[in-house]
């Protein structure tokens, strides 16, 4: 059905890079699943929770019956379950623990009745809800991922906040979700496109392009370039898509991942634009994935399209060119 | 990570003003206008969708206005149906259980009073909040523009 990569680390898709597909109500929820059997982007398949399913995270009976139906007929794997850290839902006080202890209870509840192994959440949960959760990941049998995203890496002072506490509680239900997009080689050029195309001066562009490439800290590099085109008399109007890219794209090197595999428990595979002859342009892939292979990991990977917060190129056939890249490389290693 | 916009706030965290971010979404649903009465008014009332990858609560919804033929109905002018519950869109801050699904169309009725068929030129701006930002405040300005006309409700 899919091509089974010779190493141990398994391919999938999370249907949020299908988010232009699915918001245009070109395809419901089922026609996603079904495509992405058919076009052969499986076998694992992610799900953000509050994107696809109504009520979330009350997950009928119905629903339940539904997308265990879907998984039996197209022969898919739920690979992991997207959960939200929403401290800030109640815009006149944030969660308290207490508060997001129940939010991340229910939606790991969704993810448990849905067959989900592995729950993606975020690290505004903080570590300390995260640990009074580890006992309610174990019972419901739910592993919970800390998503490892732009502009965090393995050693941020975030992580190893999270680290520290994984070390202490010694759970097999705490665990990471490296994101591809904090080891990329460079912000992809249809992002710039895109900006230009939206009237974004060339000279902005070439300076985020400049400040991106730079060494330190992403925080004091997005300060640092705001400044300087506040300076040179751009607006803020133009100076606030570009960046984005401190927080969308790092630059940590892809083999800060290696001491955090033994704890990994998925991956996010993102992905960007391709040059002509298939290699991705952002993500250095020949780099990244020996890094994965040698580390041991054994678990699934989401193909992760987020292009389609700036263009409106087809997600699946993105996808079906990060499956073919990938398993290139996997079968040369 | 979906939404990474939103991890700029993390970024923001010393900064001391609130960033926007300004972009185009499909929110006025391409149908026309149905002639309504709401709270005894006369005026229109369209669908609309979220402009969000995501379902977002109610409190999320920082701000909606629309621009009819060159008027502008505030936020406290109109009334947002979802699930046919009517809300007034400037009084949402604390309905954090109140939930909007991408999918669903909300409707939104604007006072505009008696409008010929049209076409006429309509404008709608939609400020949402990711509601997983720790500090700072990041709002979301959607915009979308459609010419429509007016057909009896």
């Amino acid at each position: 059905m899919t091509n089974q990569p010779a190493k141990g680390l398994k391919l999938g898709t999370t249907l949020y890079s299908l988010t232009t597909e699915y918001h245009s109500r070109k395809y419901g929820f089922a026609d996603l699943v079904r495509k992405v059997a058919a076009d052969g982007i499986g076998p694992g398949l992610e799900v953000v929770g509050y994107q696809s399913i109504r009520g979330f995270p009350e997950v009928s009976d119905e629903f339940a019956d539904e997308f265990r139906g879907l998984i039996e007929e197209t022969g898919l794997v739920p690979s992991c379950l997207g959960i939200n850290a929403d401290i800030n839902i109640n815009r006149k006080k944030p969660m308290t623990d207490d508060e997001s202890v129940e939010y991340h209870t229910r939606q790991l509840k969704a993810a448990a009745k849905l067959g989900f192994p592995v729950a993606r959440y975020q690290y505004p949960a903080g570590p300390k809800v995260i640990e009074r959760l580890a006992p309610v990941a174990e019972k419901l049998e739910v592993k919970l991922g800390l998503e490892i995203h732009a502009p965090h890496h393995s050693q941020h002072p975030d992580v190893l906040a999270f680290r520290e506490m994984y070390d202490r509680v010694q759970s097999p239900y705490l665990g990471f979700i490296p994101d591809m997009g904090s080891t990329a080689r460079t912000v992809p050029p249809s992002f710039f496109e895109a900006r230009q195309a939206s009237g974004v001066p060339v000279d902005v562009i070439e300076l985020a392009k400049d400040y991106w490439h730079r060494d330190g800290d992403p925080h004091d590099k997005q300060e640092a370039f705001i400044s300087e085109c506040r300076a040179r008399g751009f607006a803020d109007l133009h100076i606030m898509p570009v960046m984005m890219i401190f927080g969308l794209f790092g630059r940590a090197a892809p083999e800060s991942w290696a001491e955090i595999i033994p704890q990994c428990v998925h991956i996010h595979g993102k992905f960007f634009d391709f040059e002509d002859d298939g290699e991705e342009i952002a993500v250095d892939w020949k780099r990244v994935l020996p890094v994965f292979v040698d580390g041991g990991y054994d678990g699934y990977m989401s193909s992760e399209y987020e292009g389609h917060m700036w263009t409106d190129f087809n997600g699946f056939d993105r996808i079906k060119r990060h499956h073919a890249h990938v398993s290139q490389i996997m079968g040369s290693l | 990570m979906e939404r990474s916009e939103a991890r700029l706030a993390q970024l923001l965290d010393r900064q001391v003003e609130t960033y926007t971010l300004f972009q185009d979404s499909p929110i006025l649903a391409d149908e026309p206008m149905r002639t309504a009465h709401q709270a005894g008014q006369d005026g229109v009332a369209l669908r609309i969708r979220l402009a969000s990858y995501r379902a977002l609560p109610l409190s999320c919804i920082e701000n909606i206005e629309l621009m009819i033929g060159g008027t502008r109905y505030p936020a406290e002018a109109l009334t947002l149906f979802i699930g046919n519950v009517a809300y007034c869109p400037a009084e949402t801050a604390h309905l954090f259980d109140r939930w909007w699904f991408i999918l669903d169309h909300a409707t939104v009725f604007v006072p505009t009073g008696s409008l010929g068929r049209g076409p006429h030129r309509v404008e709608i701006k939609l400020a949402t909040v990711e509601p997983y930002i720790t500090a700072g405040r990041f709002t979301f300005h959607h915009a979308d523009a459609r010419d429509l006309t007016v057909a009896e409700g």
